[in-house]
């Protein structure tokens, strides 16, 4: 099996070599569609070049893992099949493929929506037997979709068909459901598409916190003597460096003040018009646009049209509010930050954090009054993050009460204890050596009050000083930062 | 709150479950309890085999986020009565036999549940399997078995 049978030239990994199966899923519609959905949702219109779609960073992960098994074949002599790596790279090659437009900040959108009318007094009821085996949950998260585009598109099962590649096989690398399979390739904290997308938006934002030694630490790649993928010793440094610039990669770019200024306005706007019934994401709907062969369509742009339709439609401007939110994001105009406050601090001190938020939210009311700005254009948002996380959320402070599972996710570095018949691997943060080890107990906590102004930048910016002057004179002592 | 969270949290009272996810074992009796809650009312959770059995690292995500929304919300919506008829047939089958440790009974059936029905191994493969990879729980496993059956779930 040639896995050059094609080639594709990339900025971040040189030239990618691709195999037959791969050239035919990257040929189909539904792989094609992620030319036209950004990997950074409304980033571009911040960092202008960071618009580089998740069709070049499949292709990027799809690369890196295959690196990641030809150096675990080098360093271990393991004996791993052609066609192994194949689905390995097959996986990653579509695992992007289930994103929705915008990617995460629709995707929560929908599952909270489906999630309330569907299960809360008051919603819809859903009458169908489903269960989670065969059945059909009210929405799908990416995974998921993931899955039901590779069971269900017929351009993908003729590709598959054709080159001799069983569905079943890859499903079961794509679910993560085989147990003795090397999941933490395609999903830990170390993994192909992690590696991928730092190097990769540091490209293409022009920030080069993310510009890490990435061959090196693929090259290292190796498995301790429970089978499970960690990194040679030597690639310790380069490991916790990539853990740090993923620590800065979040704060300057999806935590930008005015990319999280876009994101809320897209979400609200995303969140009011599913509520409108303008839009169906239910499953049964994005089932049948899989079958129909019209996922394909379903891209960034179709939102974008979507809200250009909306804009003029007399059921929206019955909606406070609505109009404006969605001329806020056509006409990138979105809420302005007004005050911050941004520190790192004890991760003990998770509390004071929320408390502050709380302060916030209670007095969004008066100041609304105040001011005369409609409630509904005031918003608060907040996060903690800590530089140790594993995974998307879990906190490493009960780093000594965490499951295999949750373990798992973690980056090892190999030891070099040879007792006990073979070698074993330690978690990176353990690693008294290593910068991550030393500020596990530290996290940033971000606050930060938007508010949709309208009028001209000097009217704007008039009324920001005048609403920042009454909450600087009610808080005095709150902690905001110079802006 | 954000409404997964609402949704996640009323399932667990509906289940009978604490939402605390202070140690391991609090959050291993999460993920088991919710594979069957999520069995009965399709959440959307999908989950994969680790050696303590089905794990869902979405569910990990939104029980994080949960326990630190509670710090701070108070939820004060309900689920309906659909999904509360559904989550109540469930329920008995979380209930260990006596003597039996509660997350201990919860590990052994989701496991045995997921290796015959997700993983589609045969009865000697699932049971090979879970032998292999639980040896401490392998004395539930036939009570396992036959729970599951009379919820006919295998």
């Amino acid at each position: 099996m040639t896995f050059r049978f094609k080639s594709i030239h990339d900025p971040v990994h040189g030239s990618i070599g691709l195999s037959g199966v791969e050239t035919g899923i990257i040929s189909t519609t539904v792989f094609q569609r992620l030319h036209n959905v950004r990997q950074l949702g409304l980033a571009h219109l911040v960092f202008p070049g960071a618009g580089y779609s998740r069709f070049a960073h499949s292709v990027g992960a799809c690369h890196v893992v295959g690196m990641m098994i030809e150096a675990l074949r080098r360093n271990t002599k393991e004996p791993i099949q052609d066609e192994q790596i194949q689905l390995y790279r097959l996986a990653a090659l579509l695992h992007d493929v289930g994103h929705y437009p915008f990617s995460h900040a629709l995707e929560e959108e929908i599952d909270n929506h489906y999630k309330g009318t569907s299960f809360l007094a008051g919603g819809a009821i859903r009458n169908k037997e489903d269960t989670a085996i065969d059945g059909e949950p009210p929405s799908y998260n990416h995974e998921l979709l993931g899955k039901r585009i590779i069971e269900n598109d017929s351009e993908i099962a003729t590709v598959l068909k054709a080159h001799n590649v069983n569905l079943e096989d890859l499903k079961a690398v794509f679910s993560k459901q085989d147990p003795l399979s090397m999941t933490a390739l395609i999903s830990s904290d170390l993994d192909c598409d992690r590696l991928d997308y730092l190097r990769r938006t540091a490209y293409h934002a022009g920030t080069p916190y993310g510009d890490v030694d990435i061959g090196y630490i693929v090259s290292q790649t190796t498995l301790d003597k429970d089978r499970r993928v960690c990194f040679k010793n030597k690639a310790l440094k380069a490991a916790d460096h990539l853990l740090v610039s993923r620590y800065y990669d979040y704060l300057q770019l999806p935590f930008h003040k005015t990319v999280v200024a876009l994101e809320i306005a897209l979400k609200e706007v995303f969140r009011e018009l599913l509520k409108l019934g303008y839009i169906d994401c239910s499953s049964d709907a994005i089932l049948k646009r899989i079958k129909e062969s019209q996922w394909k369509d379903f891209d960034d742009q179709h939102v974008i049209s979507l809200f250009r339709q909306a804009v003029t439609d007399p059921k929206v401007q019955q909606v406070n509010g609505l109009q404006k939110k969605i001329q806020s994001i056509l006409l990138r105009t979105p809420p302005k930050l007004i005050v911050a406050s941004e520190r790192i601090d004890d991760t003990i001190r998770k509390k004071d954090h929320k408390g502050s938020v709380q302060q916030l939210n209670d007095k969004l009311d008066s100041w609304a009054k105040e001011t005369g700005i409609d409630r509904t254009f005031w918003y608060v948002w907040q996060r903690s993050l800590q530089l140790t996380k594993i995974g998307a959320k879990v906190p490493f402070s009960d780093a000594k009460d965490l499951g295999d599972e949750e373990r798992s996710q973690l980056v090892h570095i190999l030891g070099h204890d040879t007792q006990n018949g073979g070698v074993t691997s330690t978690p990176l943060i353990e690693c008294q050596n290593t910068l991550i080890n030393s500020l596990s107990e530290k996290a940033y906590y971000g606050i930060r009050l938007y508010v949709l102004l309208e009028g001209s930048e000097p009217e704007k910016a008039a009324k920001k000083k005048e609403i920042q002057r009454i909450i600087y004179k009610e808080l005095p002592d709150f902690p905001f930062v110079q802006l | 709150m954000e409404t997964r969270l609402i949704v996640l949290k009323l399932f667990l009272d509906e289940l009978g479950q604490d939402s605390s996810i202070a140690s391991m074992k609090d959050r291993k009796r999460i993920q088991k309890a919710m594979y069957f809650g999520n069995l009965a009312v399709d959440l959307g959770y999908r989950y994969s085999w680790y050696l303590m059995g089905p794990y869902s690292t979405n569910l990990t995500r939104d029980y994080y986020d949960l326990s630190e929304a509670l710090e701070t919300d108070k939820i004060d919506k309900s689920l309906n009565d659909n999904v509360k008829a559904k989550l109540a047939q469930i329920k008995p089958l979380l209930t260990p036999p006596r003597g039996v440790d509660g997350v201990d009974w919860l590990e052994t059936v989701a496991s045995v549940h997921y290796l015959q029905k997700v993983s589609r191994l045969s009865e000697a493969d699932a049971r090979a399997r879970f032998k292999q990879s639980k040896p401490q729980l392998d004395q539930y496993y036939d009570a396992g078995v036959q729970a599951l059956r009379k919820f006919k779930l295998i």
